[in-house]
């Protein structure tokens, strides 16, 4: 049986907020929907309301301020695929975004959407997660921002209110000198939900790393940083040795933060795997 | 709670259309459910074959992931809205040359799929050709003749 729901279309922010506040718990809101028609189709959607807010203008914004990058909730993954400012600003995000399903998924999907949603999977969010985005969560008469990684209590859960909407995301710009890498593990190439991705940021200084970045997405039950490996490498001069040392800390902490499950047996070497391979990419270390 | 029924106004095919509509319906019913423009199928019904491929405001989407109400003032173009009357489009000529179609399931979400590449990009490469229609499963052809039938057009092919 397919849920049924009463639909509203609201045309400014304001508007938005104002029915989010009257409405709370017995409202959704809908942006591309790729999510959220599946739900529906099972009859799983339980609301009185579906809130469109794909037509609120001032959703939809990729800027550059000073040496920040902030985007609206509303920007699609094609749209960050093919922005200036991500591909040179922010091109892992860029290349998460690439990975996402489809074309069809990519002109529809939003990165608002991707985060809301906390689905482990999601491919957009290890990006952020290394970025160190931030997300300003609006409500009728107040907002508050909060680090990505703040935003999650489970999979699928988050601590954002029915009353607030996530209305923008912003993170410092990291071209000079970073540089960054993304892989993705899946079934195939296309239409596929990650089993597992890595992001790597890493700020070189003359031979010794700066800093680095990683995060794994599909593997913890929150997203965040794999602090320990990163420890491991900052600082050093980076070599297949420390690559391979870092790459086992990242498996370690994953196993430490998820506890041993049936998939450990394979998701211990994969994830191993994918970390070194992205390290080797952005250390420029070949092996 | 009944389902509310709204009024949407679109343009398909290049034909202004006024609908009220139930609010919990996909784009894809609309089309085949409510206007009987049956060319674009129902696949898996969850955004992973293809099938149901249209183009929205000229952008490949799946229509059974568009929540029908969205399409209030904006463009469809459906398998029904290329080519012409009597005269198939360069599109669906070369497919039939290349021997692209088998069942022909996939056909018209693959052929919009590749007519939103050739739209923006004329001259694209393979990869770009094989990365346009990543989203619209094939299970007769083995994507070769469909990539083959695409560069051809890109190339100026005829025959």
């Amino acid at each position: 049986m397919r849920s049924e729901f009463s639909y509203i279309c609201p045309k400014s922010l304001k508007e938005a907020l104002e029915i989010l506040t009257d409405y709370g718990k017995r409202a959704r809101v809908i942006a591309g929907g790729t999510d959220l028609m599946t739900e529906i189709r099972e009859g799983k959607l339980e609301a009185e309301l579906l809130v469109d807010i794909t037509r609120v203008p001032e959703l939809r914004f990729i800027r550059e301020e000073g040496n920040q990058t902030s985007l609206g909730p509303l920007t699609t993954h094609a749209e960050l695929v093919s922005s200036m400012p991500i591909m040179r600003g922010a091109p892992v995000l860029g290349r998460a975004a690439h990975s996402v399903g489809s074309v069809q998924i990519r002109n529809i999907g939003t990165i608002g959407g991707n985060i809301v949603n906390a689905s482990p999977a999601a491919d957009t969010t290890p990006a952020l997660v290394v970025l160190g985005a931030q997300v300003v969560l609006e409500r009728r008469g107040g907002e508050r921002t909060l680090p990505i990684t703040d935003l999650y209590l489970a999979p699928y859960r988050t601590v954002i209110k029915p009353q607030e909407l996530v209305t923008k995301i912003t993170f410092d710009k990291v071209s000079n000198g970073w540089s960054s890498s993304f892989i993705k593990l899946a079934r195939r190439k296309a239409l596929a939900i990650a089993r597992m991705n890595v992001a790597v940021l890493a700020k070189m200084e003359g031979k010794r790393a700066k800093e680095v970045r990683i995060s794994v997405g599909s593997s913890t039950p929150t997203p965040c940083r794999m602090e320990k490996a990163e420890a491991l490498l900052k600082g050093t001069v980076p070599s297949a040795a420390i690559i391979e040392e870092a790459s086992q800390a990242v498996a370690q902490e994953m196993v430490e933060r998820s506890g041993v499950r049936s998939s450990t047996g394979y998701k211990r070497p994969a994830v191993q795997g994918l970390v070194k391979r992205a390290l080797q990419e952005v250390l420029a270390i070949n092996q | 709670m009944p389902v509310q029924k709204i009024r949407v106004r679109f343009r398909m095919n290049g034909q202004e259309h006024e609908q009220e509509i139930p609010s919990n319906i996909t784009l894809l019913e609309l089309i085949r459910d409510e206007l009987g423009l049956t060319g674009t199928k129902e696949g898996c019904e969850i955004g992973e074959c293809g099938a149901c491929t249209v183009l929205l405001d000229g952008k490949p989407v799946y229509a059974c992931l568009i929540l029908a109400p969205k399409v209030d003032g904006r463009e469809v173009i459906t398998i029904e809205g290329i080519g012409e009357e009597g005269k198939l489009h360069p599109l669906q000529e070369a497919f039939l040359t290349h021997g692209a179609v088998q069942c022909g399931f996939c056909t018209p979400g693959m052929l919009l799929s590749a007519k939103a590449l050739l739209d923006k990009n004329s001259h694209p490469s393979r990869e770009e050709i094989e990365e346009a229609i990543s989203g619209n499963l094939c299970r007769c052809t083995g994507y070769l003749q469909i990539v083959n039938a695409i560069e051809a057009i890109r190339s100026g092919e005829k025959e």
